[in-house]
């Protein structure tokens, strides 16, 4: 076990290295000019070369990637570098890039987990019910339900919380607050219904599946009761993709929920990665999306884990991976990049 | 001599969007306490769901015991309540279901699986459920120790043992082995029968063995029963049948096996196909097929008639013993 964890986060440095890579390249590519947007609208051309300079921004495009990985020197606007776990400062707040997202990191996974917690517990049960009871009127207005939830765009969705609970009742505030727990309660349904529709759709479509096949059949002629029919044979079985869909939902909400944070004026890595596109500000962007991208691989490391616990298959062949064989791992990426 | 098991009339039908489908039609059917019936057909002639209706394990809404009466040791089990119905559940009557591959759960051990169903029904602790799963698993030839492996550990055959195990684990009074080895190769097979055949006598369990295999049927039955388009249509002793088979076909089934005695270049396979369900033809549903039609088998079903010992349902004997 200890190995195939290894071997998984050390397939975390190429998938860095490319999301890295790739950003770089779209951040270069873009319009907007980190200088100029420094220096304000009326700066002078000497200046403004000046600038350029200061910022690293003359050098070729390889030479920037390649100091952004191994760090840059200058009294101003230096940095270690990516592999030394600094990225330097803002241009926009000159604070310190990893600073800032670990200030604004703990609001994020408060509300990804609220909102996934929202979503797992109401999706997973009702899911179950909706399975075995097919057909049924639950069934019919859970489905319903669940194609609303993924089919409203989430503005519009926290608009309309907004409207009615806030403006309109007047029960909860429309701003969120991380130190205030009933002003979460507005950014957390909205971020988790999304998620509830497509949890509740999965565990509903396992169920129905797994319910169909010959162990539980075999476990029905042995004379086990229905619940536990559906809950040591049925619903552990089902498992494994519901695990799947809860553990992506919960990387992409620690991803920052832009427009949710955006909505509730919340001070999350998805604002801060808005207001650092906006402004064009390089080194805070670039250091946001490294740190959700690492999240976001982390937590399926997670995911994948946690199938070894549930499935004794998958353990088997955890158990075996004896050796970090690079050829594996460099096909694994190959095959994932391109699924991808 | 005593019967453990009584089908009267019995018709099951499955629904699909707009048509029914009538999987088993009016059979009857008893077997004697201790005897070994087989129950042989074509794929699709009935026979699993007339097992499944023993346990009362049609799933409905897709599929309704329409009519009739099972009765086992003389309680219906179509009008007992779901209490009634779990106790009988691999207690009294237990199934082994045709693929061994998935018929274990793959999340749990083996001796797990077994343990669960004595902790069901015979009320004793988790230890003692333990060592009788893990003494099963010795009766049906796998080592204790392997108690704690999970289903992948094992092979086909392996698997089909401790499914044998599970089915056997409550001493049942009944046993519905639905083609317990057509999933198996030859080799596999035998052993599995002998092995099955061993038990039978060690916990002295009467037995309904379906198989579209009559080999299998000659060498572990007692009682045979033909079932076809959801009827039986022949049933007698195994002796009888196999020296004198009536219906034709019960012949057709016989004619379509390769003989060792005889000459033969080409089986004489039965022409046609098994009827639709969904619309059955009028008459004797084996009209259709039957080399030996007469004007009366499309217009009227036959009623079942006594031939030295055995039931035959077919227009050709009803009149001269009727």
């Amino acid at each position: 076990m200890p190995r195939y964890i290894l071997k998984r986060l050390l397939m975390l440095v190429p998938v860095l290295l490319g999301v890295t890579f790739i950003v770089f390249s779209l951040l270069h590519i873009t319009p907007g000019d980190p200088a100029l947007i420094a220096l304000g609208p009326n700066a002078t051309p000497a200046a403004y070369e000046q600038m350029k300079k200061d910022m690293g921004l003359d050098a070729p495009f390889l030479v920037q990637y390649k100091r952004f990985l191994l760090g840059y020197k200058h009294e101003v606007f230096g940095y270690k570098g990516l592999l030394f776990g600094d990225l330097g400062r803002s241009y926009v707040t000159n604070r310190n890039v990893f600073e800032m997202i670990m200030g604004s990191f703990p609001n994020t996974l408060l509300l990804a987990t609220g909102a996934l917690l929202f979503a797992a517990l109401l999706g997973v049960p009702v899911g179950i019910l909706s399975a075995i009871r097919q057909y049924s009127v639950l069934d019919m207005v859970s489905t319903v339900m669940a194609l609303a939830g993924v089919a409203m765009p989430v503005f519009w969705l926290a608009m309309v919380l907004i409207y009615v609970f806030a403006e309109t009742l007047g029960f909860l505030p429309s701003l969120a607050d991380p130190r205030n727990p009933v002003s979460m309660i507005l950014p957390i349904t909205t971020l988790g219904l999304y998620s509830t529709a497509l949890i509740l759709r999965m565990t509903r479509s396992a169920m129905l599946e797994i319910m169909r096949t010959d162990y539980v059949r075999t476990a029905r002629a042995k004379g086990m009761d229905e619940h536990l029919v559906v809950r040591k044979h049925a619903l552990r079985n089902a498992m494994i993709p519901i695990v799947t869909v809860i553990g992506l939902e919960f990387g992409a909400l620690l991803g920052g929920a832009v427009l949710t944070e955006q909505i509730f004026a919340y001070p999350g890595i998805g604002t801060i990665m808005f207001k650092a596109i906006g402004e064009k500000d390089t080194p805070q962007i670039l250091g946001s999306v490294c740190f959700v991208a690492l999240v976001f691989t982390v937590v399926n490391l997670i995911v994948d884990i946690l199938y070894g616990f549930i499935d004794p298959r998958v353990k088997a062949s955890i158990q075996s991976s004896k050796s970090v064989n690079f050829k594996v791992v460099w096909n694994e990426f190959i095959s994932r990049v391109r699924r991808k | 001599m005593d019967t453990i098991l009584e089908i009267r009339d019995l018709s099951v039908h499955y629904y699909a969007d707009r048509e029914t489908v009538q999987a088993v039609n009016g059979l009857n059917l008893s077997l004697t306490r201790g005897a070994t019936l087989g129950l042989v057909g074509e794929t699709g002639a009935g026979k699993t769901t007339t097992a499944l209706s023993i346990l009362k394990m049609i799933q409905e809404p897709q599929g309704r015991i329409v009519s009739g009466r099972i009765l086992f040791e003389g309680r219906d089990v179509l009008t007992m309540d779901r209490a009634e119905i779990v106790e009988l559940r691999g207690k009294e009557v237990s199934m082994i279901f045709q693929d061994p591959m998935t018929s274990l759960n793959p999340l749990l051990t083996v001796g797990e699986q077994i343990a669960e169903t004595v902790r069901k029904h015979d009320r004793v602790s988790k230890a003692e459920a333990a060592s009788r799963a893990r003494a099963m698993l010795e009766t049906v030839g796998i080592p204790g120790g392997r108690a704690e492996d999970y289903p992948h550990q094992f092979s086909g055959g392996m698997k089909q043992r401790v499914v044998i195990a599970i089915a056997l684990a409550c001493s049942p009074k009944l046993l519905l082995a639905d083609e317990p080895t057509t999933a198996l190769d030859v080799t596999i097979q035998a052993q599995v029968l002998e092995m099955m055949r061993s038990l039978k006598e060690k916990f002295v369990t009467s037995t309904i063995l379906i198989t579209h295999d009559l080999g299998i049927v000659a060498e572990m039955c007692d009682q045979v029963a033909t079932m076809y388009a959801g009827e039986v249509v022949e049933y007698g002793t195994v002796k009888d049948v196999f020296d004198t088979p009536k219906h034709p076909y019960t012949l057709g089934l016989f004619e379509s096996l390769p003989s060792l005695d005889e000459d033969r270049d080409r089986l004489r396979p039965i022409t046609g196909l098994m009827p639709d369900p969904t619309r059955l033809p009028p008459g004797c549903p084996f009209h259709p097929r039957c080399p030996r039609a007469m004007e009366i088998c499309s217009r009227l079903s036959p009623e079942p008639v006594r031939l030295n010992g055995h039931l035959v349902k077919c227009h050709l004997y009803g009149k001269k013993e009727g």
